[in-house]
């Protein structure tokens, strides 16, 4: 097992640069670069234009560039941003903690959610119960983020003021007004989570309902709740940890739609703000950073997954 | 996007003093509190002389003072860190007296040896800053004595009080960066409030103790106690948090005929509107066939119906102008409907592309800037507008940097974009459309606009100016550099609460420092 883990940490880092290169490339080969975007309108005077280029480093060909910032990172260095002059470690240490409590805050509100649904719709008999679960979840997957942030806000920031917009005190400051602040950002983007999570509950959950350790159970005359809790959620949920890995994954990387609609100035900003800007080092630094958690949450998905079936061993 | 820079000697139509004053009685003013203004562009460097984003300048206006200042209502030239100065006969010589209570805000004086380390510093090549071309006519800047300092120009020039005035101009002291570090994220002016608190997504300001402006009645400036920027990206959000009382004001972009009509009848809130110096353009690559022949550009501005444009993209608040805008009277602005080529008329269009030899339609790329939602909009309409002349217009969707990198190397048939004005008419007009023009993407190049526009520039009779600018509009309607369309109006919305808040047509935020909240 520490072996396996070994190994999965040291494949971390031909992952991580792999991905840095093709992103490194791929932001080279888009026109326009931040000595432009630095210019912004005013004039086009190309020695201007030339002068900043060099002061940037751009004028190099891509792969001393490349090898440049490489050299940087093992150094320790994460470099200053092109385009506001800021360290990228502080640009990220200032974005990070934002992205991280709306993920977990997401995540959380999203299974307290999905659970229940998902077991309701998976062990109810009634066809019509099914099928309105079956159909809340597919809206729930269906309704685009921006729209949803936008009404939550309309309904419950403007017209009932029971959630403040735009107020994100940090949680150690004031934890109840921090909750409060994250919770309209957090629902939005637990929304689709919660009904993928449900819907993979359910199927789950119903492929177990015919398992003969379930037939036993009942024979044994066990009531149907412990049933359904002790034997066929604890099997059923093994596939559904797999889901929530990725899902956690994913929300660690930023949500741009969210972060933009509730202005929130984590992770997903700062990597949108880096492509708009053309600012490489900071998307890299983004690039790496979301890459390399999302490697990690996978690694640890997969050691819960030895936690929940004894069957399962990495050698 | 761009700032407009400026000077005039306008008398202004009355209709645009009232539409930004507000008049009634005015309580008098209450100190303290915290202004909170909410904007949708990421604030991401506040070097004064560097930065180019609107919203840096909409930070700049309150921390960094220039030497001149336009009047926020009038838009006359007013003393600021000059209180006087005298021009040489042959308008050669500027010299300027400074006001002697006027401090950074670490303590030490503005001086002259400030003002002339501002000007060498945007002047050095090493600064790279976009500003130098403007301040080009600058040959040299001598300090006199410590509160007098002395421009001396390489021709005259008759915008160049103009140019001395907004935070792009702003004066910063002597060794400014061994005294504040890096100033794209710290800084040191002279400016009302200073810079407390730069963090991701807001920036706070808080009051300058040492201020040396004070209001009519001797109270010293500014009121407030801090101004808080909140960057609210999404437009939807930003008139949420207004509503809901997050935001004192909200301003900039984003803040449109939209939002006007968003909140139109909310309770708490004040719509503020007042028309703009800056136009939506349709920018032509003149020097690419078919566009190189200017009967087939006549054509194109003979294919748009500039008053559909208004009415359906700008809601009606806006007005078709050439290029001198219709609210600098002064400059004797040519009313669109008497400007030749500027009525929709689509047979004659089509008879000119006849005559061109492209009777058989035309394929005509449009990319509109993509960070001025009315911009696609409005390539919409145009697309629709052009068809029946025999442009087949297809739209070319970018993203921001794409744009600008297209922009700058003149890679494009057409876009859609905004220019902003000046109310000078040489910085307005000049570097768009004079050949090697410093914003002439256009490749545009005609001798007699160029020497017409050229004479203008060194002619220090203002009425033989104006008279010169008459002649350059109808010049500019025949030649089609680029379409001018429309001045749309620009809006503001405050809380009521929110007192002395002047919305310009320069877009600045100096009226801050006279703004109060009342509780």
């Amino acid at each position: 097992m520490q072996r396996y883990v070994a190994q999965r940490l040291v494949l971390l880092i031909p992952v991580m640069l792999i991905i840095s290169a093709i992103v490194f490339s791929l932001m080279h080969l888009i026109p326009g670069d931040p000595a432009q975007v630095l210019l912004g309108f005013e004039n086009t005077d190309p020695a201007q234009l030339e002068a900043v280029r060099r002061d940037l480093g751009l004028d190099r060909p891509v792969y001393v560039q490349y090898g440049r910032w490489l050299g940087k990172l093992l150094r320790g260095d994460l470099g200053t941003s092109v385009r506001t002059g800021r360290p990228i470690r502080t640009l990220v240490a200032e974005a990070f903690p934002f992205t991280l409590e709306l993920a977990t805050y997401a995540l959380v509100l999203a299974i307290l959610i999905a659970v229940p649904v998902g077991t309701l719709a998976g062990t109810t008999r009634s066809k019509a119960a099914d099928g309105a679960m079956q159909t809340l979840t597919l809206f729930g997957l269906s309704l685009p983020a921006f729209w949803v942030g936008a009404m939550l806000i309309l309904l419950f920031s403007v017209e009932l003021r029971w959630f403040p917009v735009l107020t994100y005190p940090a949680l150690a400051e004031a934890p109840l007004a921090n909750l409060r602040g994250f919770f309209l950002p957090a629902l939005t983007l637990a929304v689709p989570n919660a009904a993928s999570i449900a819907r993979m509950v359910r199927a789950s959950l119903v492929a177990v309902r015919r398992e003969e350790y379930v037939k036993v159970a009942r024979a044994k005359g066990l009531r149907e709740v412990v049933v359904v809790r002790r034997h066929m959620l604890k099997n059923a949920l093994i596939p559904v940890v797999t889901l929530i890995g990725i899902v956690a994954g994913y929300l660690l990387g930023g949500s741009i739609v969210v972060e933009q609609v509730f202005a929130i100035p984590g992770v997903g900003r700062l990597g949108l703000q880096a492509i708009v800007q053309r600012d490489y080092p900071v998307l890299q630094a983004v690039v790496l950073m979301v890459t390399g958690l999302f490697v990690l949450v996978n690694l640890v998905v997969d050691i819960i997954y030895v936690l929940l079936d004894p069957r399962i061993r990495y050698a | 996007m761009k700032r407009s820079v400026a000077l005039t000697f306008a008398v202004l139509m009355l209709v645009f003093v009232v539409g930004a004053a507000g008049q009634a009685q005015v309580p008098a003013p209450q100190r303290g509190g915290t202004i909170r203004v909410g904007i949708t562009q990421e604030i991401l460097n506040l070097d004064p002389h560097v930065a180019t984003a609107f919203s840096s300048f909409q930070v700049m206006d309150l921390i960094y003072e220039s030497l001149l200042r336009l009047n926020t209502r009038t838009l006359q030239i007013e003393p600021n860190l000059a209180q006087s100065w005298t021009v040489s006969p042959d308008a050669l010589t500027y010299t300027f007296t400074l006001r002697r209570d006027a401090t950074f805000s670490d303590g030490s004086t503005v001086d002259a040896s400030d003002v002339k380390y501002t000007i060498d510093r945007i002047l050095n090549p090493n600064t790279k800053s976009p500003q130098a071309s403007f301040l080009a006519p600058v040959n040299e800047v001598t300090v006199v004595n410590p509160f007098v300092v002395r421009f001396t120009l390489k021709q005259p020039t008759a915008s160049f009080l103009s140019l001395l005035t907004g935070p792009s101009r702003g004066i910063i002291p002597v060794n400014f960066e061994d005294k504040i570090g890096d100033p794209r994220v710290k800084a040191l002016g002279s400016g009302p409030f200073v810079l407390a608190e730069f963090g991701p997504g807001s920036v706070r300001l808080t009051r300058n103790d040492r201020y040396w402006r004070k209001d009519a009645a001797g109270n010293k400036l500014p009121y407030a106690d801090a101004v808080v920027y909140r960057v609210i990206p999404d437009p939807a959000t930003l008139r949420a948090a207004v509503r809901a009382g997050e935001v004192d004001l909200i301003i900039g972009f984003g803040v449109d005929i939209t939002a006007a009509r968003a909140l139109q009848g909310a309770e708490g809130l004040r719509i503020m509107s007042t028309p703009d110096l800056t136009y939506s353009l349709v920018g032509i690559n003149d020097s690419k066939a078919p566009f190189s022949d200017v009967r087939v550009r006549q054509a194109l501005s003979l294919a748009v119906d500039r008053e559909q444009i208004v009415q359906v993209v700008y809601g009606g608040r806006g007005t078709v102008g050439g290029p001198i805008p219709p609210t600098l009277e002064e400059w004797k602005p040519v009313p669109a409907a008497r400007l030749p080529f500027y009525r929709r008329d689509v047979n004659r269009a089509k008879q000119l592309l006849q005559q061109a030899g492209q009777g058989s339609g035309v394929a005509v790329k449009m990319m509109p800037i993509p960070t001025v939602p009315e911009a696609v909009q409005l390539a919409q309409v145009l697309k629709e507008q052009l068809a029946p002349a025999g442009f087949n217009v297809e739209l070319e969707q970018v993203d921001f940097a794409t744009f600008l990198a297209r922009w700058r190397g003149s890679n494009f048939d057409t876009f859609v974009s905004l220019n902003g004005g000046s109310i000078d008419p040489d910085i307005h007009l000049s570097r768009h459309i004079t050949t090697g023009g410093s914003t002439n993407v256009f490749k545009f190049s005609s001798r007699e606009i160029d020497q017409l526009l050229d004479q203008a520039r060194v002619s220090t009779d203002s009425s033989k100016r104006a008279e010169m600018y008459g002649r350059v509009q109808r010049l500019i309607a025949e030649q089609v550099p680029f379409l001018f369309i429309a001045y749309a109006d620009l809006f503001a919305v405050s809380r009521t609460q929110v007192q002395g808040f002047v919305l310009s047509s320069t877009r600045t935020m100096t009226p801050l420092a006279e703004t109060w909240l009342s509780r």
